[in-house]
């Protein structure tokens, strides 16, 4: 889809040519509820490959939320098309969190999908995690950066949930910085607090340098 | 350069523009605010925009009774800040919008700041340090735009607040009313069952004397034709007896 077909027939959460990392930052569950199954209902009904990375959501509540949504989640279960898998298990699968480690897994599911023939790879993650005293979550939003320096090659989708109730607005500031997209009152729109990547490890390094 | 080669006034470039992207940053900044959720996350966030602005080098947000820096910026005259401690003791309630005062810190020189003002209520101050005046001239007009939105969205917010507040107070007041009122319905409950015993009781003593006064006038009637039937054998016997 062409950036001129998509602003003439997008949804709401459909997600822009070239929109690969997005992120919500969210007060409510209400409004993440609904943002959130709009943006896995659209990767299932597209044929996409879709994991959910849940940390505080039930995987009960999760399949409520697609069901009220109209998809039929038993099936693409079963079939492996969507799969709910714990946030830590799948950031940190050896107790630590390896930004490097996650992209390669992040670009292995991708070109799986490739071959599987799915039309995409979708993935949306619960980042409240990185709060929690684990080896390496202090480095998550090198990760974040990263991200956006190899998804020209493997074009992944991906949507960070970020709670506002539990991060400082220091840091959501920051989380901002790190995404080209965010979803801003129910609609995915282009993010001008975005930096480049590089712009931004070097500003994250001076910042670290600053602390040792 | 020919009258023709002259670029036309409009295009005329006077000095420095203000960048798009930046203005971008701004009016997206404004998106933002909605989803956090308290004063201090929205000053953490508005303190690293701030910096992020060409011709500022340091800022400090104060919100709510609190103030948050980013970056290098003394902040001596805050401690006898008024505005401050009244909101940190009244717990976040705004002050009314009072036109002259001022953000001593703001004052300073190297310094500026924009009052977080909605048409009523004072909230705080955008503060910052300023490293090129020229630059930071350009984006002012939009901070202060940027400053007016907070004002408006905490003005809502704090509307909606007291709002809730007010249907909390009515709930409470409804349930506390509604206890009143299913306590005294309990009472006069109470009193019915008590009145309906009462009653009960005297009835089963009416019909109690009432069977025994059934049972004294059948007895009184048997003894009166008993007595009826003695006389008329007496008027038989003295008849027989003198015929």
């Amino acid at each position: 889809m062409s950036q001129q077909e998509w602003d003439t027939a997008k949804g709401p959460l459909e997600v822009p040519p070239g929109c690969h990392h997005v992120c919500l930052i969210y007060d409510s569950e209400d409004q993440r509820r609904k943002t959130v199954s709009e943006y896995l209902a659209t990767g299932l009904n597209q044929g996409e490959l879709v994991r959910y990375f849940a940390d505080t959501t039930s995987p009960q509540d999760l399949r409520a939320w697609l069901r009220e949504a109209g998809v039929e989640i038993s099936a693409a279960e079963a079939d492996g098309v969507f799969g709910i898998v714990k946030a830590e298990s799948a950031y940190c699968p050896r107790g630590r969190f390896v930004p490097r480690d996650v992209i390669a897994t992040m670009v292995s599911r991708y070109a799986m999908a490739q071959k599987a023939g799915y039309r995409g790879s979708r993935a949306c993650g619960e980042m409240s995690w990185v709060l929690r005293d684990i080896p390496g979550a202090d480095h998550f939003l090198e990760y974040e950066v990263r991200i956006n320096m190899i998804i020209e090659t493997f074009p992944y989708i991906g949507m960070c949930q970020y709670d506002a109730r539990l991060f400082d607005g220091a840091t959501l500031f920051k989380v901002l910085q790190v995404h080209p997209y965010m979803i801003a009152r129910g609609q995915i729109v282009r993010n001008p607090l975005f930096i480049k990547p590089e712009e931004f490890l070097a500003t994250l390094e001076m910042s670290r340098e600053g602390h040792d | 350069m020919t009258e023709e080669e002259r670029p036309p006034d409009h295009l005329k470039q006077a000095g420095p523009t203000a960048d798009a992207r930046i203005l971008g940053q701004i009016l997206a900044a404004q998106n933002v605010v909605f989803a956090l959720p308290d004063s201090r996350r929205i000053a953490e966030f508005y303190a690293q925009l701030l910096t992020t602005i060409p011709g500022i080098s340091a800022s400090r947000v104060c919100l709510g009774g609190q103030s948050v820096p980013a970056g290098e910026m003394a902040s001596g005259v805050c401690a006898a800040c008024e505005t401050r401690h009244h909101l940190a003791r009244e717990d976040g309630t705004p002050l009314p919008t009072a036109p002259g005062f001022k953000c001593d810190l703001a004052d300073q020189p190297g310094m500026r700041g924009i009052a977080i003002d909605s048409n009523q209520h004072h909230f705080g101050f955008f503060v910052f340090k300023i490293d090129q005046a020229t630059l930071l001239d350009l984006y002012q007009p939009f901070l202060s735009n940027l400053s007016s939105y907070v004002a408006l969205m905490l003005e809502n917010r704090w509307q909606k607040d007291q709002l809730q507040k007010a249907k909390n107070e009515l709930e409470r007041k409804v349930e506390e009313r509604t206890h009143e009122l299913t306590a005294a319905n309990e009472e006069l409950s109470a009193y019915r069952g008590r009145l309906e015993e009462l009653v009960r009781e005297r009835t089963a003593e009416l019909e109690a004397k009432t069977a025994e006064l059934e049972r004294m006038n059948k007895l009184f009637v048997g003894r009166e034709l008993r007595m009826m039937e003695l006389k008329e054998r007496i008027r038989q016997l003295e008849k027989d007896m003198n015929p």
